[in-house]
């Protein structure tokens, strides 16, 4: 896959690069053959005016030759048609003197030439062309020699007679041929353009470097080679040209090997005029082609730079992206794998699950079949109801925990936000844990301190699903005879004086997590995977719940745990304060004792009873406890009411109470503080002189609740405990209820049946008495005796009864209902014989618990 | 009119009556029966008989079943008759006296009784 990129990114490069390589060479290419083109043009047109003005340069220098001899002409003209041969030769020579010409001469119509003045000429470029033009009375120029050098001869038509006899027919004005050359820049070879004269056939009027060869065509057919099509060629057509008097042009490349030259020109032949003479002009290119070649060159470098650059761009915007594309693919994959490992988990949740819910199920499914097949065995089915019972209640759970966490991944948990009170919060959670702590047999104790606010706006019932979350997990995770406890308090919040920052942790001493489990600790349907855990059962939803639901209120939840040491959770919340109803709380200026042996819950406590207006005094041992309530007796300040821990080192709180009780006469309200249930210590302490239980957590107004109410049972003389939480049932006992009166009868029969019993009516005293005696020894459980009834009334019937000879005519408990609960007949009742008696209306609990206490004596 | 109107009407705790007798319909039928019941008119006879022995029990009786019911009024009522009536001597103008609030009362609760469906 990585390769295969890698393969594309490469191959995309080079042929990227391969490709702008091509495009810039065949720019180059084309520049290049533009810049020729151009440069053609340029140097044809520049040649073409180097031609025109060589030429103009020719016809001044014609000009003034001319006019010079039109001069001359004049003057010898002057002398009249009748002037002699000897005047005429003689003034012409004068004057050729006065002009220092090196030779001036006349041609007569023989074609015989006459120097007049300097060197004799010897012999002229083209003889015939002069005597051919002066006949026909044209100007021409030519090239000469005389005796003393070469000429340039300017000849001229006239008509003047010779010192012969003869006739002349033109003038020849000479001069130096050098001078011309000179004039003409025809020698030069350092200027950028040269010049040739050639004559019609090609020769050359007169030799310099670049009349190479016989004939000017002899030159280009041995040594040029035209751009376009062959020498011949372009001879056959400049020489057309010639004939026809046009200028011409090519270019060639010029290679002579015997003067080393080889290089590329431009070539251009103009007529001159009045002459046979034809003006060649030459442009060598070397100077051209180098400035074109550096062009060339610095374009190359140019281009290489641009190439270099455009690729390292490329290079960098490929670079670029294929990181870009390299995170990306890496973010895909992070995700796929984070999506994988979801998924995974999820699956595992649901195999889990299945697993989890159907053991419930089968158990449900499993009791109930059991149940069945022993209908008869009422034990039996009780106790299959019983499990049934729970693993309905753990099937619920678990489907709870379900939902709630469907809830909240479809964003659909909402928190609804009412004043609630922490401590009921608390104790609600303690009472729920108690009974699991218990079985467990592990250790629990709650610490409560700083308490600012106990009211405060939260939904009380995902608080408390967070708190029971901890402390399942807790109660799961911990072994038997395991510490759990739970701390809370409070600071002022940063969030301002309407809030206040909620602590609160649970701490155990159990298995702990290992460091890799915590980091998924709060992700959904993950549970640590190890032996020890699977027989724990659970969704492993719990977490990522409390964790949903702790963010949702604002607060978070730090996590410190190790495997094997134990694990803390620690939540903290920034509640917004609810306005307190602290008015009503008011304690007398009691002096009260808290023994506890946490110095924290003593601190806690002491603040709180301070600010309900007690004296509060503490210590930390039951041993230092006695001997406090000993000097404040010794003082005259006796305590109001103490307040010891259950739990304590050293003497524990039930011990302190019996020495407290041993030591002093005086009877002191002791409480026993405590975390747990207090039936299961009941017993033992209200023997040893115990008096009230508070249970834990202190909050202010537990500790002004449980004082008032302790207040409030002392002027009622005495602690009313209540029962046990495990209901006395009338199963299966038979009551005789003598009622005169229907409705009463109906009612109380309806109540009884309702738990259990079966009841018997008698319409009046003798009939109850009647049927008492007909009934098998112990048929009747209890007598619930009405005592105003017609014939005979409930004392009246109690005495008779009470006075048959069988043997449970003195046990039977009976019990006078009846309307008037203090007047004289409570004690008639005693005095005839009844157990008790109870006031109408039937208070059912009441009732049962007087039956409960009655019949099992 | 449902029953918890009904006690509404007449003063008295619904809640302490439907814990104690649990369901709605139940607190109907027993309401229904004390319509039938001979105590009141059985006190009303005795009283106007000036035969005190029997109206104590009528009226202790009564007292039972209006407390049964939850006529809290009517119970209170009957209650300050039957502790008169328990000793002798009665007088005939304070029986009269402690009447009016019974009459009252079980007017009230008849009349209430009548409407309640």
């Amino acid at each position: 896959m990585k390769r295969r990129t890698l393969q594309v990114i490469i191959g995309g490069m080079t042929f990227i690069i391969i490709l702008t390589v091509i495009v810039l060479i065949s720019l180059n290419r084309f520049m290049d053959r533009q810049t020729l083109t151009d440069v053609q043009r340029i140097a044809g047109t520049y040649l073409e005016g180097v031609a025109s003005g060589e030429i103009n340069n020719y016809i001044v220098v014609a000009d003034i030759r001319y006019s010079q001899l039109n001069y001359l002409s004049d003057e010898l003209d002057a002398l009249g048609e009748n002037a002699s041969g000897d005047e005429i030769e003689r003034i012409a020579a004068e004057y050729a003197r006065l002009q220092e010409l090196p030779s001036f001469a006349f041609v007569d119509e023989d074609g015989v030439i006459h120097t007049v003045h300097g060197g004799e000429i010897m012999s002229l470029g083209n003889h015939e062309s002069l005597v051919e033009k002066m006949k026909a009375k044209e100007p021409i120029v030519m090239t000469g020699k005389s005796s003393e050098q070469d000429l340039i001869v300017w000849a001229a038509p006239a008509s003047y007679p010779l010192k012969n006899g003869k006739k002349a027919i033109g003038m020849l004005y000479c001069r130096e041929l050098d001078q011309f050359v000179k004039n003409m820049h025809l020698s030069e070879v350092e200027t950028l353009a040269r010049f040739l004269l050639v004559r019609k056939d090609g020769s050359y009027v007169f030799r310099t470097e670049e009349s190479v060869g016989d004939t000017y065509y002899d030159k280009l057919l041995r040594y040029t080679k035209p751009v376009d099509g062959t020498a011949e060629e372009k001879v056959a057509d400049l020489k057309e040209h010639i004939d026809a008097d046009e200028a011409w042009s090519m270019e060639v490349i010029y290679e002579d090997p015997d003067r080393g030259i080889k290089e590329r020109r431009s070539v251009r032949v103009d007529v001159l005029p009045n002459s046979n003479w034809y003006l060649v002009s030459l442009l060598p290119y070397g100077v051209l082609d180098e400035t074109i070649e550096g062009m060339s060159a610095a374009r190359n470098k140019g281009m290489m730079i641009a190439l270099s650059v455009l690729c390292a761009g490329i290079l960098i915007v490929v670079g670029i992206y294929m990181r870009m594309t390299r995170g990306q693919i890496r973010a895909l994959e992070k995700a796929r794998r984070a999506a994988d490992d979801a998924n995974k988990a999820k699956s595992e949740f649901l195999s889990n699950m299945s697993h989890d819910i159907r053991t419930p199920m089968n158990a449900i499914i499993g009791m109930t079949a059991i149940a069945s097949d022993h209908l008869d065995d009422t034990d039996r089915v009780k106790d299959c109801l019983k499990k049934i019972n729970l693993s309905g209640k753990h099937l619920l759970g678990l489907i709870n925990d379900v939902l709630d966490m469907s809830k909240i991944e479809s964003g659909k948990m909402t928190l609804n936000l009412d004043v609630i009170s922490l401590r009921q919060t608390m104790e609600v959670m303690c009472d729920i844990v108690r009974p699991q702590i218990k079985v467990n047999k592990q250790q629990f104790d709650i610490i409560i301190k700083n308490i600012i606010s106990e009211k405060v706006y939260c939904d009380d019932v995902r608080l408390n699903q967070v708190l029971l979350n901890f402390l399942s997990n807790a109660m799961k995770f911990t072994p038997e005879g395991g510490q759990i406890h739970v701390n809370l308090w409070q600071e002022p919040s940063d969030k301002g004086d309407a809030y206040v920052k909620t602590h609160l942790i649970v701490k155990d001493n159990g298995m702990g997590m290992s460091e890799e489990f915590q980091k998924k600790l709060f992700r959904s349907f993950e549970r640590e995977d190890n032996k020890r855990v699977h027989k724990t059962q659970g969704t492993g939803l719990g977490l990522t719940i409390t964790k949903y639901i702790v963010e949702a209120m604002g607060g978070t939840i730090e996590v410190d745990s190790k495997a094997g040491v134990g694990t803390s959770f620690h939540v903290i919340i920034d509640f917004e304060r609810a306005p307190e109803d602290e008015g009503e709380m008011v304690l007398p200026d009691w002096r009260i004792l808290v023994v506890d042996d946490n110095e924290e819950v003593c601190q806690s406590a002491e603040l709180s009873l301070r600010e309900l207006g007690a004296r509060p005094d503490t210590c930390r041992s039951g041993e230092e406890a006695v001997s406090m309530v000993l000097k404040a007796h010794e003082e005259g300040d006796d305590y109001y009411a103490l307040l010891i821990d259950y739990l304590m080192e050293g003497m524990n709180g039930v011990q302190t109470a019996q020495k407290i009780n041993e030591v002093l006469d005086e009877n002191i309200p002791i409480s026993l503080i405590s975390a747990y249930d207090w039936s299961d210590i009941e017993e033992k302490a209200i023997a040893s002189g115990i008096t009230g239980f508070i249970p834990k957590p202190l909050f202010k107004s537990t500790l002004y609740h449980e004082l008032k109410k302790s207040m409030c049972e002392e002027i009622d003389g005495g602690v009313e405990v209540t029962a046990g939480s495990d209901k006395f049932s009338l199963n299966g006992m038979h009551i005789l209820l003598p009622e005169d009166n229907d409705i009463n009868a109906e009612i109380a029969t309806m109540i009884l049946e309702e738990n259990g019993a079966t009841v018997e009516r008698a319409e009046d005293g003798q009939m109850a008495v009647d049927m008492f005696k007909d009934s098998e020894v112990g048929y009747y459980d209890a007598i619930l005796m009405d005592l105003r009834m017609p014939n005979l009334n409930g004392f009246e019937a109690t005495d008779r009864i009470r006075a048959m000879e069988r043997e449970d005519a003195k046990k039977i408990p009976i019990i006078a209902l009846t309307a008037d609960a203090f007047s004289e007949d409570a004690n008639k009742c005693i005095e005839h014989g009844m157990n008790t008696h109870l006031a109408k209306p039937i208070d059912i609990d009441l009732l049962l618990r007087t039956l409960e206490r009655l019949v099992e004596k | 009119m449902n029953v918890k109107e009904f006690y509404e009407a007449i003063g008295a705790n619904y809640q302490d009556v439907i814990a104690r007798l649990m369901k709605d319909e139940l607190i109907l039928r027993f309401l229904n029966k004390y319509k039938d019941d001979v105590n009141y008119d059985n006190l009303e006879k005795n009283v106007a008989a000036g035969d005190y022995k029997e109206a104590f029990l009528s009226v202790h009786t009564l007292k039972g079943l209006a407390l049964n019911l939850g006529l809290s009024k009517l119970g209170a009522a009957t209650g300050e008759l039957t502790e008169y009536l328990r000793a002798e001597g009665n007088d005939p103008e304070k029986v009269e006296e402690l009447m009016v609030p019974i009459r009252e009362c079980h007017k009230e609760v008849t009349e209430n009784l009548a409407k309640l469906s």
